[in-house]
């Protein structure tokens, strides 16, 4: 009678696969998620805050880095240039070793990215395992994508503003990647070093990128958050806790120290590398850079594309129709709806009340959720009326 | 005397998994009196319909939904939730026998844990009904001395 | 007022987070020393905190501890950073225990009447 999950043979024996991967994934994810729950009940689970929890960490960079930025400095000066040095590398140092806890606060900003990015990983990965992506999902799940190529390259602007002798090298390994790039390859190479080759403007422009796109991130975060009513933003504040803690455990165990100066004469060639945000310069270090833009733009591609390019077997979404004429425009099931899917219009003309309730058809996930709301039995799911819900009901209440 | 009578189950698929336990009718194989009714979210079960259960003749009403926390329409559970405990409109009737409901929220693995809370609210239920049954309608419930 | 083991944890968790606030990371504030700022001398002299703070230094398997992280300079602020973490688990640990719904999974209606 209700839609099921599974309900056709399925010929396609990749979609049989997958289909058969994603079940025992999810079948995984509950798993795991049941033991948690038992020790620290649902209401604390972490698990079920998945998007929280990188959400927090930006507010931790927020701040972290609101407090470097205040000392640091954007340029390049070295030896070659001056006698007294004040520059980058020289401000970083300073903010490390001299000020009261700068350098926990400079470990604190650079774990907490390296923690957003593992949790947006992790995050991804469970909505996709638990199958919370597709149709009327696709925008948080494209947007998704953008957000974690920002981050990515929001963290790799960070890596060079310490201009030490890996921000050189790291530099140096863009304006080649950028270089391989047809056609706007030059441009972009000009865009990124502000001129042809790396002066002050450079690393001005780093710190721009840096800080200006971490706020560009609050904008896509909007779009990532528009369809869905009352978002978990934030995990419970025992949760915040332990993920603050971490980082700063993490920040004694390993405490951040920066390489050697950089210097534009030297040519730096080996750097210690870290897996979050540098992944793809040990793949530009061990492959020909066009086999490297070309998986790269190929993972992106299939990655936003993933809501359509696996259809799984599951009844196709039928949206939620309003019975106009029981209508009373309560707004029940504006409030209740979680995807911003009802809209309340004014009710037409010669009708005793005020506001009717429409349908916004793509958003609709066909819940049911605006049905339970509804106390006129104005709006029903087509393919489970709740007239016939209630016949099977009395029938069988009353059976014996 | 007292009859045997059906306890309604309103359950989320995506709830515990209940597909395995399910005969042709749709009443739970090694508990005949339990009549299972799916749908696509807790969040879709109204009020009314539990009102309806109990008045047809129904012995309890078991509302299942996922995790709190983890529905798959990301509110539905905590929406019935409110419903029950009064919170959110619509509501449940004040008329109606509050002991004969129950809500349980469930992941889709923990089948062993919907059976053994079944059976027990069954097993309760059965008593209730028992003992409404021995008690004539017509006299007051406590029987305090006429006074003179 | 104590119901239980459960609530004897959440106390000593609570003594704990305080006890680790208000010596550990105040020592660590002052580099391991009990050199408070002259303003405070006179409540840390009166009771003897300023020799307490001095002598936790001769601890050494604490300092042990301490230097194992091998930062480059301000050893004190990553002990702070250290004694912080503890601090903040535990409290967070007591709020969970606390907080936590048992029976999360089961929601029993209140009988009106």
């Amino acid at each position: 009678m209700t839609s099921s999950v599974k309900n056709e043979p399925e010929n396609n024996w990749f979609k049989q696969i997958y289909n058969h991967f994603i079940d025992g994934a999810n079948k995984l994810t509950l798993a795991i998620e049941d033991i948690t729950n038992i020790f620290i009940t649902s209401k604390y689970n972490p698990f079920y805050y998945h998007g929280a929890l990188p959400q927090f960490y930006l507010w931790v960079l927020f701040i972290s880095g609101l407090l470097l930025f205040a000392y640091y400095i954007p340029t390049i000066d070295n030896a070659y240039l001056s006698n007294k040095l004040v520059n980058a590398w020289t401000s970083v140092d300073y903010i490390t070793n001299t000020l009261p806890f700068g350098g926990v606060v400079r470990g604190i900003h650079r774990y907490a990215g390296d923690a957003m990015v593992l949790f947006i990983f992790l995050h991804a990965i469970r909505v996709w395992f638990t199958d919370r992506y597709r149709q009327y999902r696709w925008i948080q799940w494209v947007t998704g994508v953008i957000l974690l190529l920002m981050v990515l390259f929001i963290g790799q602007t960070g890596y060079y503003l310490v201009w030490d002798e890996r921000s050189l090298l790291l530099t140096r390994m863009t304006v080649s990647a950028l270089d391989a790039l047809p056609l706007i390859g030059g441009p972009l190479k000009t865009w990124f070093l502000n001129g042809d080759t790396i002066t002050n403007l450079t690393l001005s422009n780093f710190l721009f990128i840096h800080i200006g796109l971490s706020f560009a991130l609050l904008f896509v975060l909007w779009l990532h958050y528009v369809r869905m009513t009352r978002p978990v933003l934030t995990p419970p504040p025992a949760v915040n806790f332990i993920l603050v803690g971490a980082i700063l455990l993490i920040v004694f165990l390993i405490p951040i120290s920066s390489g050697t100066m950089a210097n534009l004469n030297s040519q730096p060639n080996a750097y210690d590398i870290d897996w979050f945000f540098l992944f793809n310069y040990w793949l530009m270090a061990h492959m020909p850079m066009n086999v490297f833009w070309i998986s790269m733009t190929a993972a992106a591609v299939i990655a936003t594309i993933l809501p359509w390019f696996v259809k799984t077997i599951s009844a196709p979404v039928i949206p939620a129709e309003v019975v106009i004429d029981k209508c009373t425009g309560c707004s029940l099931c504006y409030r209740d709806c979680p995807y911003q899917a009802i809209e309340m219009v004014p009710a037409p003309a010669g009708s005793r009340f005020k506001l009717l309730a429409t349908v916004n058809i793509p958003r609709c996930s066909s819940c049911g959720i605006c049905v339970g709301a509804c106390a006129f039995d104005a709006i029903d799911l087509p393919q489970l009326p709740d007239a016939s819900v209630l016949t099977e009901i009395k029938s069988f209440a009353g059976a014996k | 005397m007292a009859e045997k009578k059906t306890v309604i189950t309103l359950v989320c698929e995506r709830a515990a998994d209940l597909n395995d336990l399910l005969d042709s009718q749709g009443n739970i194989t090694d508990m005949s009196d339990v009549h299972v009714v799916k749908f696509p979210c807790s969040g879709m079960i109204q009020p009314l319909m539990i009102e309806a259960a109990l008045k047809a003749g129904a012995s309890g009403v078991i509302v299942c939904g996922c995790q709190i926390g983890d529905c798959y329409y990301r509110e539905g559970n905590k929406m019935i939730k409110e419903r029950l405990l009064g919170e959110r409109p619509p509501g449940l009737k004040k008329t109606v026998d509050r002991r004969r409901v129950i809500a349980l929220w469930l992941s889709r693995m923990q089948k062993q844990r919907f059976i053994s809370e079944a059976k027990e609210f069954v097993y309760r239920m059965q008593a209730l009904d028992i003992a409404e049954a021995a008690v004539p309608k017509t006299e007051p419930t406590k029987a305090a001395p006429p006074s003179p | 007022m104590l119901k239980g083991p459960k609530d004897i944890l959440i106390l000593i968790l609570a003594a704990l987070c305080l006890g680790v606030s208000l010596v550990f990371m105040p020592w660590c504030e002052l580099n391991f020393t009990g050199n408070f700022p002259d303003w405070l001398n006179g409540v840390t002299s009166h009771f003897g905190i300023d020799k307490f703070f001095a002598g936790l230094s001769a601890h050494n398997k604490l300092m042990e501890i301490i230097k194992s992280c091998h930062a480059p300079s301000n050893l004190g602020d990553y002990a702070y950073s250290l004694f912080l973490f503890g601090a903040m688990t535990v409290a967070a640990v007591a709020i969970i225990l606390i907080g936590k719904e048992e029976n999360s999974e089961k929601t029993v209606l209140e009988a009106k009447k």
